[in-house]
């Protein structure tokens, strides 16, 4: 009184087959073929997982092949009664609800992967790279953004010595050890720090401030950058966010995916905006210098908003008026650490 | 004959057959309709088995020459693969694979590949693969250490980075060879493997020159110490050479190819990838023209915006996004052309014996089919990604024909796999790296 399937078994030693008949009886696989009954206990087969359109292979003992119809999808339960149930993945993929619940946790794990465990990665991939290798990557890039755009500074170069020489001794009090070096380039009031340790200063931001202090504050601002490795761990989150791009979706149009990610490449997040201007107030009060220099700076960027896609230091976020806030904060709450 | 040609014929009319379409579409071929009772008298009395037994309709001879028939029998693949059981796999396959850190993108890989290949039948027999996910890991981990050295080499230093190239050179035509194996020795139609018979010497005659030619260029401007003229001399070279070396690599895969103990054959087609990818270029540039003009425009409105004033950034997003649009176009126009009019070649150049492959797809077709499929998955945030897999696979699959003068199921019974075991293909099994060509 068992169900029966329609079959074709191949030797496996040639395309030649034969039409068997298939009944599944308390755990034995029974076949049926013109000539001769064989019986196999379901442990010693290896049967695939099916889909919804396609036959059941099975591998008999001995390397045979078993190409079984089931248009009525009828031989997977018969095999869970033979105590054969389907994996665990299986049976999730089976199963609409199941899907779809998968498709929320993934969409969690992706909201929670992009928000925390990148920048986690981020930090310990980027920890292993090897200095050198982080300053040739920021050397190609200025390469790049000095053939293309970037015009060499008009500063006096008594001016840039001088600014070149105050943050050298400044930041080597704050941060002993950092290989950090200042590239002056003409543009709007604006800096940002390269992997590296490479830091651009726009002559704008110099034309800006009032004082040294202030451009030394917007300097200990990219500072924070170089020591906190931000643009190394950025360009790796970059990768990663590109990484999990193509395992979602192979290879589709690698432009459209990418385009939106290089955009992003240079901006910063929140975060570490934040630890640089954090890193800016310490680094003000290390070298004795005003802290409200960063505060006077702020609101005279404010009032040029000269900011652009590929900030640094004259971002828009977090706000202006945030950033100033701490400042304050900093300023009037904090007598100098050291 | 006749059961096919019946069969084929219900498919679009489904008359009569009340079984299902998954059912009609299968017929016991010809030679192996028993025709004696035996063992299946064991079975319930029904129509399984009066069809097993062949009861009535298998004492007709059912290979009786049909003088309508044309003498060139056409045979056709069939997919039967469908977008929303696709997508729950990838959901799973997804979610596993990000929750293991990629580990299970191996076994999600073996499992996306067995549902293709499981649901592409040629006379009503469906194929399948048998390699296995470590295998496939083995080979993820290799081609993954091989492309971040390559891509970090040079960071460290250009003799680091030239020593990498010699590595690349060294493993890479083995490599090759070895993804060609384990591709086709793991795949099967009707119990019988398909093969690769390329060996490892003649891979590294087929692959060093390309190779070679290909990384001239870097070798040139490392070794000549940046001297521009003989990089873009090598560079030159190179780019007017990639469609010999395409063909040249093609060829070689399927002229390797193996089924039972029936070798393929390839036909040279290398005027024929020239023109391809002439008319492709062609369209690219004609195309990119515009682009080109939006691009700068754009361009110059991004860099003004990334060092100059806020004002332009507006200006630059929309340029950008012209441009990406328009570029999109382009890409849309030219790349179903080359592609559908490359598969044509490569098929149409391809032997099995005497079975003739060829491919009815076509760039109008294809190129509506990828547009729609590129605008749904931007459309949907990438959910609709495995329903345009599977539109695609059944769009390319279902293109496919092979002819010849013999039924391909008569073929394919003569065809017999000599002294290797059923196990398949040994040193194939033993890992697998995703080349794909
Ligand atoms: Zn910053």
């Amino acid at each position: 009184m068992t169900a029966t399937w329609a079959a074709t078994r191949f030797d496996g030693r040639s395309g030649a087959g034969e039409i068997v008949a298939v009944a599944i009886d308390g755990g034995v696989l029974r076949l049926a073929s013109r000539q001769r009954v064989e019986r196999y206990r379901l442990a010693e087969l290896r049967i695939a997982e099916s889909f919804e359109h396609a036959p059941t292979m099975v591998v008999l003992p001995g390397g045979a092949t078993l190409e079984i119809r089931d248009p009525e999808r009828t031989l997977g339960a018969a095999l869970a009664v033979a105590g054969l149930r389907p994996s665990l993945v299986v049976r999730l993929q089976r199963n609409w609800a199941a899907a779809l619940a998968c498709l929320v946790v993934l969409v969690g794990l992706l909201a929670w992967g992009y928000v925390n465990g990148l920048p986690l990665l981020a930090r310990a991939v980027t920890s292993v790279i090897p200095a050198d290798v982080e300053r040739r990557m920021g050397e190609s890039v200025l390469e790049v953004l000095d053939a293309r755009s970037l015009k060499p500074s008009g500063l006096p170069l008594a001016r840039s010595q001088a600014i070149a020489r105050a943050f050298a001794a400044a930041a080597a009090r704050s941060a002993p050890g950092v290989a950090v070096r200042l590239e002056f380039r003409a543009g709007p009031a604006n800096a940002f720090a390269l992997p590296g340790g490479a830091i651009v200063l726009f002559d704008g931001l110099v034309k800006t401030a009032e004082s040294d202090d202030e451009v030394l504050g917007a300097l200990g601002h990219e500072l924070g950058h170089v020591v906190h490795r931000h643009s190394t761990r950025q360009f790796v989150q970059v990768l990663g966010v590109a990484a999990v791009a193509s395992l979602l979706w192979g290879d589709f149009s690698s432009v459209a995916a990418n385009a939106p990610l290089l955009m992003g490449a240079f901006r910063y997040g929140r975060e570490f905006e934040r630890e640089a201007d954090e890193y800016a107030i310490a680094f003000m009060r290390d070298n004795g210098m005003p802290v409200e220099a960063l505060d006077s700076l702020f609101a005279r960027l404010e009032k040029e908003r000269g900011a652009g896609l590929l900030p640094d230091f004259a971002t828009t976020h977090p706000s202006t008026a945030e950033r100033r806030e701490r400042v304050r904060d900093a300023s009037r709450g904090g007598s100098p650490t050291r | 004959m006749a059961a096919r040609e019946d069969s084929r014929h219900g498919e679009g009319a489904g008359g009569g057959d009340d079984a299902g379409p998954d059912h009609g579409r299968w017929q016991p071929p010809a030679g192996e309709r028993p025709r004696v009772r035996g063992a299946f008298d064991e079975l319930e009395p029904g129509p399984l088995r009066d069809e097993l037994a062949g009861a009535k309709s298998a004492s007709q001879p059912l290979a009786a020459p049909d003088p309508a028939e044309p003498p060139a029998r056409l045979a056709r693949l069939q997919f039967t693969g469908e977008g929303a059981e696709y997508f729950r796999i990838w959901v799973v396959n997804t979610l596993l694979t990000l929750a293991t850190l990629g580990v299970y993108s191996a076994w999600a890989k073996v499992r996306k590949t067995r549902y293709f290949w499981q649901n592409t039948r040629l006379e009503g027999y469906a194929f399948d693969f048998h390699g296995r996910p470590k295998a496939v890991l083995i080979g993820r981990v290799i081609a993954l250490a091989l492309l971040a050295g390559y891509s970090l080499a040079f960071e460290f230093s250009s003799r680091a980075g030239l020593a990498m190239i010699a590595v690349l050179c060294v493993v890479g035509p083995w490599l090759f060879a070895r993804a060609q194996r384990f591709k086709l020795a793991n795949t099967s139609w009707r119990g019988l493997r398909f093969g690769f018979s390329g060996g490892t010497a003649e891979a590294y005659r087929i692959a060093l020159p390309p190779m070679a030619i290909w990384f001239s260029g870097t070798v040139a401007a490392v070794v000549a110490d940046r001297r521009a003229a003989l990089a873009t001399l090598a560079g030159v070279v190179a780019v007017a050479l990639v469609p010999w070396m395409h063909h040249r690599l093609k060829a070689w895969q399927h002229a390797r190819a193996t089924y039972g103990d029936r070798n393929f054959a390839f036909l040279p087609a290398t005027a024929g990838f020239y023109r391809v990818y002439f008319v492709a270029g062609a369209l690219l540039l004609g195309a990119g023209v515009g682009v080109a003009l939006a691009g700068v425009v754009a361009f110059g409105a991004l860099l003004g915006a990334v060092f100059g004033r806020g004002e332009s950034a507006a200006a630059a997003g929309v340029g950008f996004l012209v441009s990406l649009a328009l570029f999109l176009v382009a890409a849309l126009a030219a790349w179903p052309y080359f592609a559908a009019r490359l598969q044509a070649i490569v098929w149409s150049h391809t032997r099995a014996g005497d079975v003739r492959f060829a491919t009815a797809i076509a760039p109008w077709p294809l190129g509506k089919l990828v547009a729609k499929n590129v605008l749904l998955t931007l459309a949907t945030a990438g959910l609709y990604w495995p329903f345009a897999s599977v539109a695609l696979a059944r769009y390319r699959i279902e293109c496919m024909r092979a002819e010849s003068d013999e039924p391909l199921v008569a073929l394919a019974e003569s065809t017999l796999r000599g002294t290797q075991d059923a196990s398949g293909d040994a040193a194939a099994d033993a890992f697998g790296v995703d080349i794909g060509l």
